[in-house]
């Protein structure tokens, strides 16, 4: 064939298909096996074994033979574990699968393939099977899948697993054409409150706030939105900005009839009012979460609001009320053997005895807290309270004692809260100028002042330093305290000379 | 014919990008070499064909391709390094990998009882005898982890650093990131805001990180020193010309298919297969 008759024959061509034409491998693919094709985009990797429990009516060697051609092909890239087509390719064919009869049992098949892998695994990739799974779930029914996605990512969020939540909500958004809108405000939701765990603030803001402003989004989705907004503004430290996101969400939850969020709702609103030195409303706000609370049997939420109340005694130094509250909390979270909640409780227990000056007791709370804390390994609360330990222990004047715990304080903040580290390192430094052991107390002090440091707060830098130099300490380092000493030798030496000079001068 | 060899068979141009591979690999100033291009621009056979340098060029190797449904986080990055080396390279490192971040602490109430400040008065107040809050404690949470994963990842960075400024390694390990826009953003940040600014600064040069991604990496001073950048171009016709001569088609052809498919590699790749099946009589389904 001539260059112009190519030409000519490509001009045609060209014009009969649109830019992006399908995978040439499926296109020319004899129907059965083009039908196969298709079924492999559906998962995100695919093998002959994946794409039988699929379409199980199809004979197994078309599948083979239908993967092995796929695999030849440019826009399809071998794995560890099987294929994956190129993004581009896989979006387009896994969209004509929407308005397919056959689109949901596919996924069920491949949803119940993927639960039996994961129940097999125990490794890393378990979470990677898991996502599979809720994948297909929602293209077998959307509602049941996506309400797998939002256990799993409550799950996931308690162990702080955010990436795999915002995976597992991507994948549910390939679905978008297809899901009814509450389910996209749902799945909305759910990216809001991840953006809000990693502190991305603006991005939790904008998707919150489009499902408030989204008059169709469910009433129970706008309350919880804008419950969730007040914790971002709270967070920020905006508190009236909160109260005023706190307060829209009591009312809408009111007229909505949606009872069950108002206990959360109340308590957040009054921990807004406490910040903002409205103690009393605060209080009341309490009381209402607490009657709440009883009303609907949600003992959590009693727990929570009388822990709230606590800390507000504790607060204004009505610590025989905070032991109160914080007694009862206990008693309703022992009951309901919640464990770390209860280490939590224990320790704020610890706190308000401490402020009662009842040692005996305090000392006591903390190590019940701590004897949790210890069994799980959990760093900052652990540090936490074993620095509410240390206090205790050195108010009993066992300051041998407290120093030990508080070392062990400092360490467990080291790596990640530097200004705690510092602030018990400090302690330490005051309770050996207590005991006399200066030498001892300007090693923590400066020690204090390198943590203060790295945690940016220059106050706390200032003061340590008036009270390092109160016991004759100095943060400059050795070499410039040598250099020092040297300037002032030197110096001294040759006034000495001078003077000499002057009393010997024989004229 | 292996399927890497018939993929690469049909590779044609990014000489440029091949060549600004070795000059990065024998650049000790730069750590990543950072490869950004849309869907379809070819990143992918780029990173093959790099592996496929790195074999003949006796370079060690570790590839991480990310899919939507199957990522890899910061663990995956030092695990690849740190099997590539050695375990016994990583004592550290492989121990916190088998240990809590914080391992509980022994703490002995009953010892070194010294009493001193016998007759001291302590305030009532709180702040002085306490500091101490626990403000809200997690009540919705039914168990905790042993650590956080921001407190795990610290560790096992600052651990794994520590290790590799101290090993003896023959030649640096190329790390390829495929598919790199899937990554999670702490991922990311981890990747350009920690791990390999600590790279550079500890002038560990072991470890060179190929990153193909649609979205390069944000500017920033601190880390650009050890950047290399690269935008992926489209292919241009005479690269075109290479590919329809390899796939046995007329290479005239190649100004119609720039214009047709705005020289994208996959649009390329598509129209030539289906063009080429079009006039070997095969019809389509």
């Amino acid at each position: 064939m001539s260059d112009s008759e190519d030409l000519l024959q490509f001009q045609r061509f060209m014009a009969a298909t649109g830019p992006e034409g399908e995978d040439p491998l499926i296109a020319f693919l004899p129907p059965e096996e083009a039908y196969v094709a298709r079924v492999c985009a559906i998962p995100h990797e695919f093998d002959a074994a994946t794409i039988r429990a699929a379409i199980p009516d199809v004979p197994p060697e078309t599948v083979a033979k239908t993967v092995e051609a796929l695999s030849t092909s440019a826009t399809v890239t071998p794995t560890a574990s099987g294929f994956t087509m190129h993004d581009a390719v896989r979006h387009r064919l896994f969209a004509t699968w929407f308005r397919k009869p056959e689109f949901a049992a596919i996924n069920r098949r491949l949803a119940d393939y993927y639960a039996h892998l994961v129940d097999a695994q125990t490794n890393g990739r378990r979470a990677v099977l898991e996502r599979r799974r809720v994948f297909h779930l929602i293209g077998a029914d959307p509602e049941q899948g996506l309400n797998a996605v939002i256990r799993l990512c409550a799950a996931a969020r308690e162990r702080f697993e955010f990436a795999n939540c915002s995976s597992m909500l991507g994948l549910a958004h390939e679905y978008d054409s297809v899901l009814a809108a509450a389910e996209r405000v749902a799945l909305h939701y759910e990216e809001g409150k991840i953006a809000a765990d990693l502190g991305n603030w603006r991005r939790a803001t904008d998707l919150l706030r489009g499902i408030i402003d989204d008059s169709a989004a469910p009433a129970e989705f706008r309350v919880r939105a804008l419950n969730r907004l007040g914790l971002v503004d709270d967070a920020q430290h905006h508190f009236e900005l909160a109260l005023d996101d706190f307060t829209a969400a009591l009312k809408l939850a009111t007229a909505a009839g949606i009872r069950k969020e108002i206990p959360a709702i109340a308590i957040n609103i009054s921990n807004a009012l406490r910040d903002l030195g409205r103690i009393d409303d605060a209080l009341k706000h309490l009381t209402t979460a607490i009657h709440e609370a009883e009303l609907l049997g949600d003992e959590d939420a009693v727990a929570a609001a009388r822990n709230a109340a606590g800390l507000i005694h504790y607060r204004r130094g009505e610590y025989e009320k905070a032991i109160a509250n914080f007694s009862d909390v206990t008693s309703i979270l022992f009951r309901r053997d919640r464990v770390v909640p209860l280490a939590g409780v224990q320790a704020n227990l610890g706190l308000a005895y401490a402020g009662a000056l009842r040692w005996t007791d305090s000392e006591a709370a903390f190590r019940k807290s701590l004897s949790v804390y210890q069994a799980l390994g959990t760093s900052e609360p652990y540090a936490r309270a074993l620095s509410g330990l240390a206090r205790t222990v050195f108010a009993q004047q066992r300051i041998e004692e407290a120093l030990q715990i508080a070392s062990a304080a400092e360490k467990a903040f080291a790596d990640t809260h530097p200004l705690e580290a510092g602030t018990t390192a400090r302690d330490c430094g005051r309770w050996l100028v207590a005991a006399e052991r200066p030498d001892n107390a300007r090693q923590r002090f400066r020690a204090a002042i390198d943590y203060f440091r790295t945690a940016g707060a220059a106050t706390e830098v200032a003061v340590t330093e008036r009270e390092l130099s109160a016991v004759g300490g100095t943060t400059l380092p050795p070499v410039v305290r040598g250099c020092l000493w040297a300037v002032a030798i030197v110096g001294g030496l040759i006034v000495l000379i001078v003077i000499l000079a002057l009393v010997f001068d024989p004229n | 014919m292996s399927d890497l060899d018939r993929r690469l068979k049909e590779f044609v141009d990014r000489k440029g990008e091949v060549e600004r591979f070795e000059r990065f690999f024998s650049d000790p100033e730069k750590i990543a070499l950072a490869v950004a291009g849309p869907t379809g621009r070819g990143k992918s056979l780029l990173r093959m064909k790099l592996v496929k340098k790195c074999t003949d060029d006796g370079i060690d190797y570790a590839v991480l391709v990310n899919t939507s449904d199957n990522f890899h986080d910061f663990r995956a990055i030092l695990g690849c390094c740190h099997q590539k080396f050695g375990e016994e390279k990583f004592p550290r490192f492989t121990a916190a990998l088998k240990t809590p971040v914080t391992a509980p602490v022994d703490v002995n109430l009953h010892t070194g009882n010294i009493r001193v400040l016998e007759n001291a008065q302590i305030s009532g107040s709180v702040g002085a005898v306490t500091g101490l809050i626990l403000n809200n404690p997690q009540f919705n949470v039914s168990g905790l982890p042993t650590v956080t994963p921001m407190e795990l990842r610290r560790k096992l960075t600052s651990e794994f650093l520590a290790d590799l400024q101290s090993a003896t390694v023959a030649a640096p390990l190329v790390v390829f990131l495929d598919a790199a826009e899937k990554l999670m953003p702490e991922t990311l940040s981890w990747l350009w805001q920690t791990f390999v600014p600590a790279l550079g600064e500890h002038e560990i040069r072991c470890v060179k990180i190929v990153f193909l991604s649609q979205i390069p990496p944000d500017a920033n001073s601190d880390v650009d020193i050890y950047i290399e950048r690269t935008e992926l171009p489209p292919l241009d016709v005479p690269d075109i010309e290479e590919y329809l001569e390899l796939k046995g088609c007329n290479k005239v052809l190649a100004p119609l298919m720039k214009q047709f498919t705005n020289g994208e590699p996959l649009a390329v790749v598509q129209q030539t297969e289906l063009y080429k099946r079009g006039q070997s009589g095969q019809a389509s389904p």
